[in-house]
C-alpha cells in the first residue's frame, strides 16, 4: 500500500534578482561580453552573470535583451573591421597578411560567440527555442556576415582566389597556407548569405572565373604537345585535385577541373586531342584514350570526341588498300574484308567499356567552336551545364559497340559498290577451309567476326545474292563442310533477318536432304545387285535433288537438256534413280541438270593413273573415247547431243587447260574446226593423283555477264520487295503523296537494301499498270490504294 | 549523499555544488555535466571555482535532491537505457521520489540547471 502523504507544496521563498531593472542587469552583461572579447573570460563569473540573464528572463526582460545583445554584437564587429582591415591594409604587399589575418579573426569569433551563447544559454533556450528565433551563435554568424564579411567580399574573393594560385604555382598543398585556405572555405561555407553559403554565392563563380584565366595563362606559357601535353595535364590535374580537396566542396572541385579540362584540354584541340586520338587509334593503345574519356565529362565535348574518333576510324579504314596486284578479285576482296575485319576487332576492344552520347537537334550550340569558348562567359557555361543534366537522362548514350556499328556501317555506305561483294568472298574463302578439320574452328571466328559486319551492309539484298551464287557453287562442289555452312548461314539468318536468307536455309536442307536420299538409294542399288550379279562394279552416285525456287539459277529450262545421250550405264543409273525418287515422292517431278553435275573417272595415262573430276559434258566427250581412238566435232554431237555451244566450250578447255590438256587434237591450233579429229592425250601426267579438270570460265564477256546477271537479280528482287513495301504502306494509308510515300517506303525496305528513286519509279509504275495502285486524276502527286 | 570533505578533495572527479546553505554537497563531474548550466562553470574558461560550484539561488536540499536525480539518470544514461519505455524504467521513475512540498522548488532549479 502507497500511502498518500499530502504535504502541502511550499511556495518558494522570492529570491530577490540581483537587479531588477534592465538596464542594469545590461551594464553587467555588456561589461561581461566586452571582457569575453578581449579574451579576459577568466574575469567572469559564469553563475552570477547565468543568474542575471536568468532573472532578466524571470522578469520578461527577454526580448529586450536580444535585442541588445544583437546590437552590441553589430558595434563589435563593425569596430572589428575597421581596427583590423580597414586602415589602408586592403592592399597587402604579402599574399597571405589579409587571408592569415582574417582567419584570426574568425577563430576568434567563433570562440566568443560561443562563450556568449553559454553565457546566455537561458536566454536562448526559453526566448529563442519559444520564438524560434536563430540562437546566439547563428545570429552572431549573420552580423559577422553583414557587419564585416560582406564589406570586405571584393577583397576577400581576390586575395583567397591569389592565395589559391600562389599555391598553384609552388605546387604544394601540404603547408600552413592550405590550413588557411581551408578553415576560410568552411568559413565561408558555415555563413549564410541568403539561400546559399557565402561561398556559393559570391566566392565560388569567382573563382571559377579566376581559375580559368589561371590556367589559360598556364596553358600558353607551357605549350602543351602531344601525349606528353596531355601527361602534364594530367599531372596539373591530379595536383589540383589533391589542392582542392582539401579546402573545396566536392562540388566546385569537379567544377574546377572541368575548367582545367576545358582550358587546357579542349583549348588546345589541335595540340593535345588531335594527337592523342589519333596515337590511340592508330597503336591502338587505349591508356589515354580512356583517361581523356573519363575527363572528359561535359556533353559537348563527348560528342566532339564522339564524331572525331568516328572520323578517324573511317580515315584509318579508308585508308585499306586493295591489293591490285593480285589477280583474282575474289582474293583481293577477301584480303580487303580481313583487313577491314582486324580492324573492326581491334577497335572494337580499343572502345571498350566506353560509351558516347547521341547527338540530337538540340546540339546545335555544339557546332560553335571550341576556341570561341575558351575564355567563354561562366555564366553561359553553367547554364549549359544544368542543360547537360536534363539531357543526360533524357537521351542516354550509344555504348562504343553502337558508335563503331554506326561507323563502319557508314563506311561500307561510302563503299558500296564492292563491300557486299567483297565481305562475300571474304565468308567464301573462310567456308572453303572448311574441308579440313583443324581450320573448322578459325573459320567459325573468321564467320561470326565477318557476319558481325554483313550485318552493318547497306545493301544486305545484294550480299544474299552473291552470297547464294557462291554457296550454291561450293555445295555443288563440295567445297565446304555442310556443319560450317550451316552455321554460317544461321548466323547470317540471326544478323540479317529470315526473310533474305530464308532460301539460303533451303538450299542447305536441299543439300542434307539429298545426302539422306543417296544412302537409301545406295542400298536399294545394293540389295539389285546381289540379284543381278553381272554389275559387279557400281557406280558411286551422289545425287543433288535442289528445289527450284530455291536455288539461283536463271532459267531451269535453259540448263535442262532433255535429249542427252547418256553412256548406257550412266542411263540406266538415271533411270534406276528415277525410279526410286517416284517411288518416295511420286508427285514431283525430277529434272535432270546434268551441267551442275561432275564425273570422276580413273583412268590410266602413258605414265601415270589420276582420277580425273571432270565436269558432266566433259566427261560424257571423254567416256566416248572408250569405244572410239578418233572423233570429229560432228561425231560427238551426235553421239552425246551436247549443245553445240557447249561443246565448243569444253572441248576447248580439255584441249587448251594448262593444267589438264587430257585430250589432243590434230592439226595443232588454237581453234576448232569441224575437221579436226580429237583424241586422248596419253602423254598426259600430273603431281598429284587426283586431277581437276577445268572448264575455261570464258572471256571477259562471260564474266561481265554473270555481274550483270547479278544486278539483274538484285533489281528484280528489289522491285519485288519494293512492291510489297508500296502495298503495305498504301494499304494502311489508303492515299498519299509522293513525297511521303516515297519517304514511308524507303523507310521501310532501309534494314535491306537503300532504295534508288530508279527502282521506286520502277516498282510503282508496274503496281499503277497492274491496278493496285492508282493515281489521282486530279492530283498527280497523290497515289490511292485500290483494294 | 552525506557531504563528505576529504573525498571531495581527494577524488578529482568529484565537484561538489554550494546552495544557499553554504554546505558542499559532492556529486561526481561525470554526472554534474549533465546540466548544461554546470557544464559551463565548470569548463574552467571563466572565474567560477570549477571544482566546488556556488549555487546560491539554490537551497541546500534541493540541491540534493537534484544530485540525487543526476546520480540517478546518469546511472540510466550509463546503462544505456535512458528514453528506454520500458516498464522497468518507467516503474525505476516511480520509485523516484519528490517530496511534495519541494517539487515546485525542484521544479525551479532543474530549469535554472537546464537538466
Amino acid at each position: 500500500m502507497i500511502s498518500f502523504k499530502k504535504g502541502k507544496i511550499k511556495v518558494p521563498e522570492k529570491i530577490q534578482p540581483t537587479s531588477a531593472s534592465i538596464d542594469e542587469s545590461w551594464l553587467v552583461l555588456r561589461n561581461v561580453f566586452d571582457k569575453v572579447f578581449s579574451d579576459n573570460t577568466q574575469d567572469i563569473s559564469f553563475e552570477k552573470t547565468y543568474r542575471v540573464v536568468y532573472d532578466v528572463v524571470r522578469f520578461k526582460q527577454e526580448a529586450e535583451l536580444y535585442n541588445r545583445i544583437k546590437e552590441y554584437l553589430v558595434q563589435r564587429f563593425e569596430s572589428l573591421r575597421t581596427d583590423t582591415f580597414s586602415k589602408g591594409s586592403t592592399i597587402t604587399h604579402s599574399n597571405w597578411e589579409f587571408l592569415e589575418k582574417l582567419d584570426k579573426v574568425w577563430k576568434s569569433t567563433n570562440i566568443h560567440l560561443e562563450c556568449i551563447r553559454d553565457l546566455t544559454l537561458y536566454l536562448e533556450r526559453t526566448f529563442c527555442e519559444r520564438n524560434r528565433t536563430p540562437g546566439i551563435v547563428e545570429t552572431g554568424l549573420e552580423i559577422f556576415n553583414t557587419c564585416l564579411l560582406l564589406p570586405l567580399k571584393d577583397t576577400v574573393n581576390k586575395e583567397y582566389v591569389n592565395g589559391i594560385n600562389d599555391l598553384r604555382d609552388t605546387r604544394t598543398y601540404d603547408n600552413p597556407h592550405t590550413e588557411v585556405l581551408e578553415r576560410l572555405g568552411s568559413m565561408m561555407l558555415t555563413i549564410l548569405s541568403g539561400e546559399d553559403s557565402f561561398f556559393v554565392v559570391f566566392v565560388q563563380n569567382y573563382l571559377l572565373e579566376e581559375s580559368m584565366k589561371y590556367y589559360s595563362g598556364l596553358s600558353d606559357s607551357l605549350s602543351l604537345k602531344s601525349i606528353e601535353g596531355f601527361q602534364k595535364v594530367e599531372e596539373l590535374i591530379e595536383f589540383e585535385t589533391k589542392l582542392d580537396e582539401t579546402f573545396l566542396t566536392s562540388d566546385a572541385a569537379t567544377k574546377i577541373i572541368k575548367c582545367i579540362n576545358k582550358v587546357l584540354i579542349w583549348g588546345n584541340y589541335e595540340n593535345i586531342v588531335e594527337p592523342l586520338l589519333k596515337n590511340a587509334l592508330d597503336t591502338f593503345n587505349g591508356e589515354y584514350l580512356k583517361k581523356l574519356y573519363y575527363l572528359t565529362t561535359e556533353r559537348k565535348y563527348r560528342l566532339k570526341l564522339r564524331s572525331v574518333i568516328q572520323d578517324m576510324i573511317n580515315r584509318n579504314v579508308s585508308a585499306i588498300e586493295l591489293d591490285e596486284s593480285e589477280k583474282k578479285k575474289s582474293i583481293m576482296g577477301s584480303k580487303w574484308t580481313s583487313s577491314i575485319i582486324i580492324m573492326f576487332n581491334k577497335y572494337n576492344k580499343l572502345l571498350q567499356g566506353l560509351s558516347f552520347e547521341v547527338e540530337s537537334n538540340n546540339d546545335n550550340e555544339t557546332k560553335i567552336s571550341i576556341a570561341n569558348d575558351r575564355l567563354g562567359g561562366l555564366q553561359q557555361s553553367n547554364d549549359t551545364d544544368g542543360n547537360d543534366n536534363v539531357e543526360d537522362v533524357s537521351q542516354g548514350t550509344i555504348s562504343a559497340a553502337g558508335l563503331l556499328n554506326e561507323t563502319f556501317s557508314n563506311f561500307f555506305k561510302q563503299n558500296s559498290k564492292h563491300s557486299a561483294q567483297y565481305l562475300s568472298f571474304y565468308l567464301d574463302s573462310c567456308l572453303k577451309n572448311t574441308l579440313e578439320k583443324t581450320e573448322i574452328n578459325d573459320s567459325k571466328n573468321c564467320i561470326i567476326d565477318c557476319v558481325n559486319l554483313v550485318r552493318l551492309l547497306p545493301d544486305k539484298d545484294e550480299f544474299t545474292i552473291i552470297y547464294k551464287n557462291q554457296l550454291t557453287k561450293r555445295l555443288l562442289q563440295q567445297q565446304s563442310s555442310l556443319k560450317v555452312e550451316k552455321f554460317a548461314c544461321k548466323r547470317i539468318n540471326e544478323e540479317t533477318g529470315s526473310f533474305w536468307t530464308h532460301k539460303l536455309g533451303t538450299m542447305l536442307r536441299d543439300i542434307s536432304r539429298s545426302e539422306y536420299l543417296a544412302q537409301n538409294f545406295s542400298v536399294s542399288q545394293q540389295q539389285k545387285s546381289i540379284g543381278d550379279l553381272s554389275s559387279k562394279d557400281t557406280l558411286e552416285f551422289i545425287p543433288d535433288i535442289l528445289t527450284v525456287t530455291s536455288w539461283p539459277f536463271q532459267d531451269i529450262d535453259d540448263i535442262v537438256v532433255e535429249d542427252l545421250i547418256l553412256p548406257p550405264q550412266l542411263e540406266t543409273l538415271k533411270l534406276d534413280f528415277e525410279k526410286f525418287y517416284n517411288k518416295k515422292y511420286n508427285e514431283r517431278t525430277l529434272k535432270w541438270v546434268h551441267s551442275l553435275g561432275s564425273i570422276q573417272i580413273g583412268f590410266q595415262f602413258e605414265k601415270t593413273y589420276h582420277d580425273l573430276i571432270m565436269p558432266f559434258y566433259s566427261a560424257l566427250v571423254f567416256l566416248l573415247f572408250e569405244n572410239h581412238d578418233e572423233l570429229t566435232i560432228d561425231m560427238i554431237l551426235e553421239m552425246t547431243n551436247i549443245p553445240e555451244q557447249e561443246l565448243y566450250r569444253q572441248l576447248l578447255s580439255l584441249i587448251m587447260s594448262s593444267k589438264s590438256r587430257i585430250l589432243k587434237k590434230s592439226p595443232v591450233s588454237k581453234t576448232i574446226s569441224k575437221t579436226d579429229k580429237f583424241s586422248i592425250n596419253y602423254s598426259f601426267t600430273a603431281s598429284t593423283q587426283k586431277v581437276k579438270v577445268q572448264t575455261i570460265v570464258g572471256t571477259t564477256s562471260s564474266r561481265r555477264n554473270e555481274n550483270n546477271n547479278i544486278n539483274n537479280v538484285l533489281e528484280r528482287e528489289r522491285i519485288n520487295a519494293t512492291n510489297a513495301a508500296i502495298v503495305r504502306v498504301l494499304k494502311r494509308r489508303t492515299t498519299l503523296s509522293h513525297t511521303e510515300l516515297l519517304e514511308r517506303v524507303t523507310e521501310e525496305v532501309k534494314p535491306i537494301f537503300t532504295l534508288q528513286s530508279l527502282v521506286f519509279k520502277k516498282s510503282l509504275g508496274f503496281l499503277i499498270t497492274k491496278e493496285y495502285v492508282q493515281r489521282d486524276p486530279e492530283n498527280s502527286n497523290l497515289y490511292h490504294y485500290i483494294s | 549523499m552525506s557531504s563528505s570533505n576529504e573525498i571531495n578533495d581527494k577524488q578529482q572527479d568529484m565537484v561538489s555544488l554550494i546552495g544557499s546553505d553554504n554546505v558542499k554537497h559532492a556529486i561526481s563531474r561525470e554526472n554534474a555535466m549533465l546540466s548544461s548550466t554546470l557544464k559551463s562553470i565548470a569548463s574552467g574558461k571563466f572565474a567560477d571555482n570549477k571544482d566546488s560550484i556556488e549555487l546560491p539561488s539554490i537551497s541546500g536540499p534541493v540541491i540534493e535532491k537534484v544530485i540525487e536525480y543526476m546520480n540517478f539518470k546518469g546511472k540510466l544514461l550509463r546503462e544505456g537505457r535512458e528514453g528506454e519505455d520500458t516498464e522497468e524504467t518507467a516503474e525505476k521513475f516511480e520509485n523516484f521520489n519528490i517530496p511534495t512540498e519541494l517539487s515546485l522548488d525542484v521544479l525551479l532549479a532543474a530549469d535554472y540547471l537546464n537538466i
